[in-house]
This record gives C-alpha cells, structure tokens and sequence, in this order.
C-alpha cells in the first residue's frame, strides 16, 4: 500500500488547490446540452434510420405477432441454430408454442438452445451436448433503445449472458416500444438509477461489430456479430 | 524510465524519404478528417460540449486525489481489487502477481496505450507468457514486431499488400490482400484464443467515481471478448482516467467517437461495474484495477502543463496536424505521437531524452481547435520549448544566433542597419543563401530580401498622400 499514499501523496501536494474554480459543472448543465423534447412517434422513425445507417435492422410489429415475425426473419436469414434464454420463452408464451412444441414440423430444421444455461462456453464440451460455440444466431432483451444514436442498451444477468449478443454472427434483440428513449443522456439516467444496484455489465451496442483497421476500408463482423437486428413490438 | 535520446531528426528524414508511408498516412488521417466533420457538424451546440467538457476534465484534476479514492472505494465496494502503481516496472509486476496466482499463462488483450506505454508484452514474453493483442490493427502491428503508429488506428501505416505479405508469412498459408478476408482469417484465429486464454488485460477509457465503473470504448468486439471470457480481468489505467459521474460519461461518450473515429458511437461500449455477479452465467470471477502514475502527477505542479492529463486519447489532433500528416507516428519515437505525443514525451521520458519533440508542430493551432476537451495543446508545446531554452538544450550556435538576432531587433538603429544588410546580402547572393544554412536550407530556398524596407515605403506612401 506504499504506493497507493505515495501516489495519493503526490497528488494532493502537486494539484491544484487555488479556490478560483468554477467548480464541477452541475448534472442540470450536461442534461440541458444533451436532451431535447421530441415527440415518442418520431423516436421510432429516428431509431430505425439510425440503426439502419450503422449496419442494424428494424422488424416492427406487434406482441400478438411476435412468433410470427421471428420465425420468418429466423427463416429468411437462414438460421441454423439459435441461442435465447428460458426467461424470454416465458416472457412470450407464443414463442415458446411457436418454437418449442412445433405443429407440421414448422420447427424445421432450427436448433434452440438455452443461453442461460450454466455451462460456459469456455468449459469443455460434454460428449453430444451442441456447444452454445455453433449457435449463429442469439436472441436478448434490452434495456432501453437509444434513438440518437441507433443503440441497443443491455445489461448482463442471471438470464441474460453477456456472450449471446457477442459469440453468434447474428444478433436479434426483441424491444418494446416503451423501451424508445431519445438521448444517451437518458441511458445514463437509467443506468445510475438501476433498481438493485448496478449490473456486472451494460453494453451500449450500436451496430455490428466492425474494423477499419485495414487502409480504412470498413470490415464488418470482425469479432463480433456481422448482422444486428431489432424487432420492435408496439402497441 | 531512462530512454536513450530519441533520434528525431534521422525518424523524419527517413519517414520524409518514405513515399508510400506518407501516402498512406495522409489518406488515412484526410478519411478521419472528413468522417469526423460529417458527425460534429450536426451537432449545434459542440461548442458548449467542448466547453463543458474542459471545465468537467479540469475540475477533476485539479481534485484529482478526492475522485481517484472515491473510484477506488466504490470500485472495492463492488467487488473489484484496486492496485497502484507509481511505475511501469511495478505495474507489470503487480501483473505478473496476479497472473501467477491463477496459474494464468495465455493471455488476450484488447488494445490500450497505456500497456504499450509501460511495455506490457515485451516484459511479459520475456517471463514466457503469450500476450495476444486482439484488435485488429494491434495484432498485425504485433505480429509485424511494430509500434502502433496512430492512437486509435494502430496500423495505419502499412498498406493491404504489406498486412497480406506479413500474415502469409505468420500463418503459413496464403492470404489474400483483401480487408474482408483478412479479418475472416483473424476472427477465426482469435476466436479460438478467446475462448482459451486464462487472463483478459485491457485499457480503460473512463473511470466513473460515484459508482466504481470502468467504461471501456471500441467497435471490433475484440475488447468484449477479452473482458468476458478469461476468469480473470485486468485492467490498467492512468491516474488521469477517472471522471467524477455516470453523468459525465453521457457527455464524454457524445464527444469520443465523433473526435476519434467519425462515428456517432463505437458498435460497442461496456461499463463494467463488478466481477461475474452470484447468478451470472459468464464474466470474468476477478476484476484486478491497476491504478498507474509513471510521471503523470508530476504534471499536476505545473499550472501549464497539467491540462495535458484532460486528454482523452482520441487521436483527432494527430489526424488534422500538419507535421504527423507528413512524418506519421513511427517518427515520434515512442507510443504517444502527433501533438499529444509532442507534448508528453518531454515530460514523461524527460527533456534529455526528447528536447525535440515540443518542436514537431507549426504551432498552427489545428490541435487545440480540434480536442474536444479544448486543451490548448499547441501553447503548452511552446511552453515546453520555453523550457528546452530555459535548461539550456538547444545547440551553442543556435543560443549566439538568437542572442545576436535579439541584440539587433532591440534597438531602431541597429534594425534598419541589419535589413540594409539583409537586402545587401540577398542580392548578391540570392538563391545561394542555402550554402550558408546547411540544415535549414536543405528543403527550403531562402526567401528573399524585399527591395525596400517597410520604413521606406510608409515614407513613401506619406509623401505621395501629401501628409
């Protein structure tokens, strides 16, 4: 610890300690630079080009379609295998019927596993368990969608890994439109005030994971997932 | 930490002689350029954001022991291990401590400057730990044997003919010079480190006081990745990183992407507040923060110098500065380049060993007018020339030029004497001036003398007015 006071020593010697300061700019300065009223309808418009221009996509539909309107973007993106956890098959019941307990072998040929699973990912592969490593395909919840910027705010929990929305090539995050706020400032706001303390993670994701590491040609999909997309139940 | 003199001057004869080099880095840095404008021009009140952002980064260093122990309390208070280190050589060793508590041999990094600054991998390789770098630019930059040349684009410098020439070799297999390709290759390659090492090691872009959060800023994934998978996380951080509210990183985060990449927000950014909670099924059992000075607070005593520590590490004032556009960031010498890098090689590698690099800028004033926390960067390189002059670095025959030159400006007769002079000289010997000024003249013809003073003209003017 001789160097924590050291170091905390020299500090204190060496800063400034002229009481000419203007002192620390309050939270009430930064919300009136940051925010602006904007009206809820525009919010989804300006989400959606937002997250368009970083690479996203936006399915709008409502909570009655939902199972619909996965399987057929699961379908035309050709998904192969799928990580969600089993909270959110609570959360809608439809899903679980839709996906799960398939009729006519609408389940095709789609492999669901369970993200929320205690095995990690890192942990060795048991003999023909599939490994949540081949999923290509993960599905979250969030926490709030940021239209300013097209981002995706999501927290890490007992249901919800943080290697879902990063391992697969595609991420599909399901929101409600309630979930719509206009600025980063009000992420932070719901961030600070988080019911229960706060999470080992957030991630702000905006876009899909990319480089232009190489000649400032933008690669996408570099470590991450290549495809972001949104489906945004209303009503 | 004791350098030899870094040898400038050989750096950008070579770098200046280096046409593909130069290519490369302005095309780099006028892209950046263009992207950053799109993204701050729609922002109407940037001004009031860069405003506020110095007033936010100067407050908290100049409280900077209250919010780094208020960091450190909330950061233990969640679980996390906060360590300090005076200097690189403790910081790897706390490192290395803690990697042989976990019998931790391969290790990912996601990118940082500060690691680099302290020579994390080459200190560790050399114990026989494999340290991978995982952003992209970073990794080819560590496989080429390089120092990154650009804060935030790493390898900048190299061309795709030269990353696909320099894998081939590496992999032992063929890769094409297509950045696409490339990236597939590496994604796969890293993948699977990722998914073995036993220790992640990243940087820290922010660190929030009231609440003990690191913020760490990037678009690969790469960096999610490192602070994810491992069992252990370590963190390394300098003592200037800590900002004092969650508040303050909305603002921050509004004003880092667009300064450093053009971008409105980076694809991702975590904000990582305790190790892998009871019930979570992934993320890293121990989070270990090393807390690092090497020479920072010394800065804290100088009214001029210390607003170097507001910086963010964006790296716009390297994109717009006339002298890295030319020279690109090997030139510099060492792991900071361009005017931030001018400014804090003297102070934080001493003025013997770097007197030259306040001198790496036209002084135009780009730099202060672009950082988005308005640090005014070009006045503090004069400054630190003010110092090199003042501790008597500069050459004997630069000292007597300057003492006869002020020696003649300083008096009326002496002046006009010295132009009548100048004008003499310049028309007998007109472009050959340069044989008299041997460095000076090399790239440079000598402008000449005017034909009449501005005391005779004035006279002139007045005469012909009538006055």
């Amino acid at each position: 610890m001789k160097s924590r006071e050291e170091i905390l020593h020299r500090v204190s010697m060496n800063q400034s300690l002229r009481a000419e300061h203007a002192g620390l700019p309050d939270r009430d300065e930064i919300r009136r630079l940051l925010t602006w009223e904007v009206d809820q309808s525009v919010l989804i418009e300006r989400f959606a080009d937002e997250l368009q221009s970083v690479g996203g996509a936006v399915i709008r539909t409502t909570e009655k379609n939902i199972a619909d309107a996965l399987v057929s973007y699961l379908r035309s993106v050709g998904a192969k295998c799928v990580l969600l956890s089993e909270d959110m098959l609570q959360t809608w019941v439809d899903l679980r019927q839709r996906l799960l307990a398939p009729s006519g072998g609408r389940r095709g040929t789609v492999e669901f596993l369970y993200s929320d699973d205690s095995r990690s990912p890192r942990d060795p592969i048991s003999d023909g368990a599939r490994d949540q490593r081949s999923a290509d395909t993960g599905i979250t919840a969030c926490e709030a969608l940021i239209a300013e910027t097209g981002s995706v705010l999501i927290k890490s929990s007992d249901i919800q890994p943080r290697l879902t929305s990063l391992l697969p090539e595609r991420h599909v995050v399901i929101a409600r439109s309630n979930q719509l706020i206009g600025t980063l400032w009000e992420a932070f706001a719901l961030i600070k005030k988080a019911e229960g303390g706060l999470p080992a993670a957030y991630t702000l994701v905006t876009g899909v994971s990319q480089t232009a590491d190489i000649e400032k040609v933008l690669v996408k999909g570099v470590h991450g997932p290549r495809e972001l997309c949104v489906i945004l139940l209303e009503g | 930490m004791s350098v030899d003199l870094i040898d400038i001057q050989k750096n950008i004869r070579e770098a200046l002689r280096d046409l593909p080099l130069r290519t490369a880095v302005w095309k780099a840095t006028e892209h950046s350029l263009k992207k950053r404008e799109g993204v701050v021009g729609e922002v109407a009140n940037w001004e009031e954001l860069r405003t506020l952002a110095h007033q936010i980064r100067k407050f908290t260093i100049d409280h900077l022991a209250q919010y780094l122990q208020e960091f450190e309390r909330s950061a233990t208070a969640n679980g996390m291990k906060v360590h300090w280190a005076q200097d690189a050589n403790e910081s790897v060793s706390i490192v290395r401590t803690i990697l042989q508590q976990h019998n931790a041999k391969h290790i990912v990094k996601s990118k940082s400057m500060t690691t680099e600054e302290i020579h994390l991998n080459a200190l560790l390789e050399k114990d026989g730990y494999s340290v991978v770098e995982t952003d992209l630019g970073e990794y080819i930059v560590q496989l080429a044997g390089e120092m990154p040349s650009h804060i935030t684009a790493p390898a900048l410098h190299k061309s795709r003919e030269a990353i696909a020439e320099l894998l081939t070799k590496k992999f032992h297999e063929p890769v094409p010079s297509d950045p696409a390709l490339i990236a597939s290759i590496v994604r796969r390659r890293l993948r699977d480190l990722f998914l073995s090492a036993d220790a992640g090691i990243s940087g820290v872009n922010f660190a929030v006081a009231e609440t003990g959060t690191l913020c760490i800023v990037e678009n690969e994934g790469n960096a999610r990745f490192t602070i994810t998978l491992p069992h252990v996380h370590i963190a390394i951080m300098g003592i200037d990183k800590v900002i004092p509210r969650m508040a303050d990183l909305a603002l921050f985060l509004k004003l880092l992407p667009r300064s450093a990449t053009g971008q409105r927000m980076t694809s991702y950014v975590s904000l990582i507040s305790s190790p892998r909670q009871t019930n979570d099924p992934d993320g890293p059992e121990e989070i270990h923060i090393i807390i690092l000075d090497n020479g920072r607070s010394s800065l804290l005593s100088d009214s001029s110098l210390r607003q170097v520590l507001y910086c963010i590490r964006c790296g716009a004032c390297l994109n717009t500065c006339p002298v890295y556009r030319q020279i690109g960031g090997h030139a510099y010498g060492w792991v900071y380049q361009g005017p931030i890098g001018g400014m804090l090689a003297p102070v934080m590698l001493g003025f013997n060993t770097t007197p030259l690099h306040p001198y790496l800028s036209s002084l135009c004033g780009a730099c202060a007018e672009i950082c988005p926390v308005k640090i005014d960067i070009h006045h503090v390189l004069l400054y630190e020339r003010s110092l090199v002059v003042a501790q008597r670095r500069t050459s004997r025959i630069e000292r007597i030029i300057l003492k006869v030159w002020a020696w003649l400006m300083s008096g009326r007769w002496r002046y006009a004497f010295s132009t009548r002079i100048a004008q003499l000289l310049s028309t007998i010997f007109g472009k050959g001036a340069k044989v008299y000024l041997p460095v000076w003249g090399q790239t440079r013809d000598f402008p000449p003398a005017a034909k009449k003073t501005f005391h005779q003209l004035y006279r002139k003017v007045r005469e012909t007015s009538g006055q």
